[in-house]
């Protein structure tokens, strides 16, 4: 069933007051190799239809909106579009909240995009080529890649509501895993990368080149230091006092919990207790300026798109200013709850840098934590920790490579002297600093 | 036959076309169809959210083999003109087999003995089939009830989520069906006081329908208390202790061990230390682990895989030594040994892996109370947070949000959160002195093949002493 179907049907329904109809028309290649033997080749041709209906009624309480999603497939038949449409009413209608209305900006600007005419297998070929031209596979012990997956998605998407607004864009999502080891027999050892970037014109196949190039390069000279790590062992009294440089995928976790407590939904759940115009931490807040938000036109991230799901236009918003909470992220249903300033739901998130120059660390005695086996924060109480991969002991200009042993430590001790790096990275759907000092860390060694 | 799916119903005839059609031209040919459906509801303070469940999906995945190497394209629509379409699914395979192999490709033999089966799991009272205002007067009960527990709890939400899975496999050789769902729910709780809050949950899940709310409610209490014990948690004291794992703790142990660790798959690729480990001690005498579809009861439950193979009851480790991995087809085919049924795909749209199903510790002879009083000093940890496997180097991380300190063989009343525990597997293991005698499963997790391919699985086992590095 296609999509013009669909709205015609929802367009002749009286008990529906607004809806939106999201729809994802997605074209894939994706690619699985052991070293480099290739054990798998797939194609995807697949279409997602999510629906979102709004449906008004007055109770004592007044006038309420009520709302639910459902998914419309495309074998759907005609019957059971009216089953499912049905169902979706009789859910939002027992799940009532404040009135508030669908966006009807008819002037949002389709994006044009030269990406229909580029063959996927050219992509996946140009990443394939990026990957393999690093040093392959084979007896000897140096780092090499032992696993690889590339997925290569043609993601045509469209997204249309009762009120007239309508939007279209075009990405090329790509995304890689990459499996590294080196070494020989039982010391051998691996590390492991999950990379992703969204193309938004032929053009970003460079980006592609330069940025999957060096993650991969990174990769290989990181999982070449974790064969030469021994255990993280330190002097007792050290431990105490050692700060950890966090870096990698590890730093966009570090700044969940205020990208939580800057979200409309937890904040009208009860879940976090921040507001407006007030400090988005309790305490003191001190060290580099703390400035975040969000950017729906960020490059390279999957997340970006030009509207949210309830039709509202996005556009680059400050979350939290100099640590001030400023404005809330999320559904415009919660903002309109909250009776604060819409500004929509993404996740395509931004931090600004902090002072910290890197090239001045090398004289001091720190950890640097390179790769995690999975970090752990807890956004609401800020409690972070994980155990090392690969991390590297900096002593008096020597560095010491280490493997094992786990930190762990909180954000309401580090809040008081938070340092970023003045350089940033981009980590997904994240653009921030690329490390944070850690001064107050609990260090648990390897033996 | 008439399946219990409309979609799989008129879907079955053609699909046996298109694998009649592919037959002549691909050595094998297979295909899935799936049709899986589920709705997700939370009651919160302040307003009542429904969504459909993300495991909902509905399409189709072509396997097709031709000289040993294998491709699959996924769909999700079947045009009239059968025969134009099974001419584009030609090519499309074509196409696939045509992209550049520098290095060789995979070569395996697919072929499969004749299969015809149907199954149809019962379950109780369906949530998806009754009105969202009974399962909401439900779950809004619940939240009220932790809600107003004590003073300090700022925020209590509740969650009940099923799906119903219908699966069809069709090959030359096989026509499988089956239909089964599966719910889990939660409690969530967050506790405040001056400005410092602390959230736990707690959660049921199973081959369920609305029963799993009677469990639910009585866990109310409970999470409320817990949330306000959190608040006056301290930091765990870096170091290593003996500690004492509840059964969620010990599956997550189990998963993240000898779970993982024995994927066939990741032999194939050089990427499990298990390889070298066969038929050698792992573990003490006093563990025993299992996986399989068939093994439990639970979220991880199925007839057949994702591959048309049956689900099956897999010994990992039998009395501390290693004796089997868990495959999918493909690798199991590359290795010459027989397939477990674990070869598991996210959707219709991704490739199948071999994955974990229901995957826990076999009873021991012990008591919990027996395990605590063992202890001089120690922890007992609870309330899995999530867990990382490392099965080339069998280094672990498994997060604990609840540890009580043990002194003496008795619980203290002090807490620690949360726990960051790690080790070297095979001294976790081997560290092992104690195991009670009743296994409990959880289906509530999923588990990620590193941060991706997610698949619902359980985990459990009885409760378990052994020694571990906490930070």
């Amino acid at each position: 069933m296609n999509v013009e179907t669909i709205i015609e049907y929802l367009k002749g329904l009286r008990n529906i007051s607004e809806w939106t109809l999201e729809t994802s028309h997605e074209e894939a290649l994706e690619t699985f190799f052991s070293g480099r033997r290739l054990d798998m080749a797939r194609s995807k041709a697949i279409t997602r239809n999510s629906l979102t209906v709004h449906v008004d009624s007055r109770s004592k309480e007044g006038a309420q909106r009520g709302s639910a999603i459902v998914s419309l497939p495309p074998n759907v038949e005609l019957d059971e579009l009216a089953d499912r449409v049905n169902a979706a009413i009789r859910r939002a209608q027992v799940s009532p909240g404040p009135v508030w209305g669908l966006a009807s900006e008819r002037g949002i600007p389709q994006q044009k995009s030269n990406l229909q005419s580029i063959d996927l297998a050219v992509v996946a070929r140009t990443a394939e080529g990026v990957v393999f031209s690093n040093p392959s596979p084979g007896p000897s012990e140096g780092p090499h890649f032992q696993a690889v997956e590339l997925f290569v998605t043609r993601r045509n998407q469209h997204l249309v509501a009762s009120t007239g607004s309508e939007t279209s864009w075009t990405d090329i999502l790509v995304e890689t895993e990459l499996v590294a080891s080196a070494g020989r027999g039982a010391s051998e050892v691996e590390l492991t990368d999950f990379w992703s970037i969204a193309l938004s014109s032929q053009e970003d196949l460079e980006t592609l080149s330069l940025e999957l190039g060096e993650r991969a390069r990174r990769l290989l000279h990181h999982v070449d230091l974790r064969s030469a790590a021994g255990p993280l062992v330190l002097n007792r009294t050290a431990a105490a006092e050692i700060p950890v440089l966090l870096s990698g995928e590890a730093v966009p976790e570090f700044f969940n919990p205020l990208f939580f407590r800057s979200q409309a939904a937890q904040i009208r759940s009860g879940a976090c207790d921040s507001e407006i115009g007030k400090p988005i931490l309790h305490g003191n807040l001190g060290g580099d300026p703390l400035t975040l938000g969000f950017d729906p036109f960020q490059k390279g991230c999957p997340a970006s798109r030009p509207v949210d799901p309830d039709a509202f236009p996005l556009r680059r918003t400050v979350l939290v200013e100099k640590g001030t909470l400023r404005a809330l992220e999320g559904p415009v249903r919660h903002a309109a709850a909250l009776s604060v300033p819409k500004q929509g739901t993404c996740s395509s998130r931004w931090v600004l840098p902090g002072s910290m120059d890197l090239s001045n660390l090398s004289t001091q005695t720190y950890l640097e934590a390179l790769t995690f086996s999975d970090f752990y924060m807890d956004v609401v109480s800020g409690e972070f920790g994980g155990e090392l991969r690969l991390a590297i002991l900096h002593q008096k200009g020597k560095q010491t490579p280490m493997t094992g042993g786990s930190i762990s430590g909180s954000l309401s001790i580090e809040q008081e002297d938070l340092r970023f790096s003045s350089t940033l990275s981009r980590r997904g759907n994240f653009v921030g600093p690329s490390a944070v000092l850690i001064r107050k860390p609990r260090i648990t060694e390897a033996r | 036959m008439a399946y219990p799916s409309a979609f799989l119903n008129r879907s079955v005839n053609p699909l046996k076309s298109i694998v009649r059609g592919l037959a002549g031209t691909y050595d094998f040919v297979s295909i899935l169809a799936t049709d899986c459906s589920g709705v997700n509801f939370e009651s919160f303070s302040t307003e009542r959210r429904v969504a459909e469940s993300s495991w909902s999906e509905r399409g189709f995945v072509l396997r097709g083999a031709k000289n040993g190497r294998v491709v699959e394209h996924s769909f999700d629509t079947i045009p009239p003109d059968l025969n134009a379409f099974i001419t584009q699914l030609d090519h499309g395979l074509a196409r696939l087999l045509s992209l550049p192999a520098d290095a060789g490709t995979l070569s395996v033999d697919l072929g499969e003995t004749a299969w015809k089966d149907s199954f149809v799991a019962e379950t109780d009272q369906d949530p998806l089939a009754l009105g969202p205002e009974e399962v909401f007067d439900r779950l809004d009960a619940i939240r009220e009830r932790t809600a107003t527990a004590h003073p300090l709890i700022a925020m209590a939400r509740t969650r009940g989520e099923w799906a119903r899975f219908s699966k069809l496999y069709v090959s030359q050789e096989r026509e499988l069906f089956q239909s089964y769902l599966w719910g889990q729910a939660y409690i969530f709780a967050a506790a405040r006081r001056e400005g410092k809050t602390r959230q736990t949950f707690s959660a049921v899940s199973g081959r369920k329908g609305m029963a799993l709310l009677e469990e639910l409610e009585g866990l109310a209490g409970a999470t409320a208390d817990q949330a306000l014990e959190l608040l006056d948690a301290i930091p765990m004291p870096a170091g290593e202790y003996t500690v004492v794992l509840s059964p969620d703790m010990a599956g997550l142990l189990a998963h993240e061990a000898f779970g993982h660790g024995v994927e066939t798959d990741m032999i194939v690729r050089g990427r499990a230390k298990a390889r070298d480990y066969m038929g050698k001690r792992v573990a003490s005498d006093r563990v025993s682990l299992y996986d399989g579809a068939r093994s439990a009861e639970q979220t991880g439950s199925y007839h057949f895989d994702d591959e048309g193979t049956p689900g099956s009851s897999t010994l990992i480790l039998d009395r501390g030594i290693l004796v089997s991995g868990i495959s999918d087809l493909l690798s199991a085919r590359e290795l010459g040994i027989p397939a477990t049924g674990n070869g598991r795909r996210w959707s219709f749209e991704r490739k199948a892996y071999a994955r974990m199903t229901n995957t826990f510790f076999a009873p021991g002879a012990s008591t919990r109370e027996e395990l605590i009083q063992g202890v001089a000093y120690g922890w007992l940890l609870d309330r899995p947070n999530s867990g990382m496997e490392d099965p080339k180097n069998w280094g672990i991380q498994l997060v604990a949000l609840v540890g009580r300190e043990i002194k003496d063989g008795k619980l203290t009343g002090r807490i620690a959160s949360p726990v960051v525990c790690t080790g070297y597997v095979p001294e976790v293991l081997n560290a092992v002195d104690g195991v009670s005698e009743t296994v409990e499963l959880k289906g509530n997790g999923y588990c990620g093949k590193g941060h991706k391919e997610f698949v619902k699985v359980s985990s459990g086992g009885p409760w378990v002493r052994t020694k571990m590095r906490l930070g």
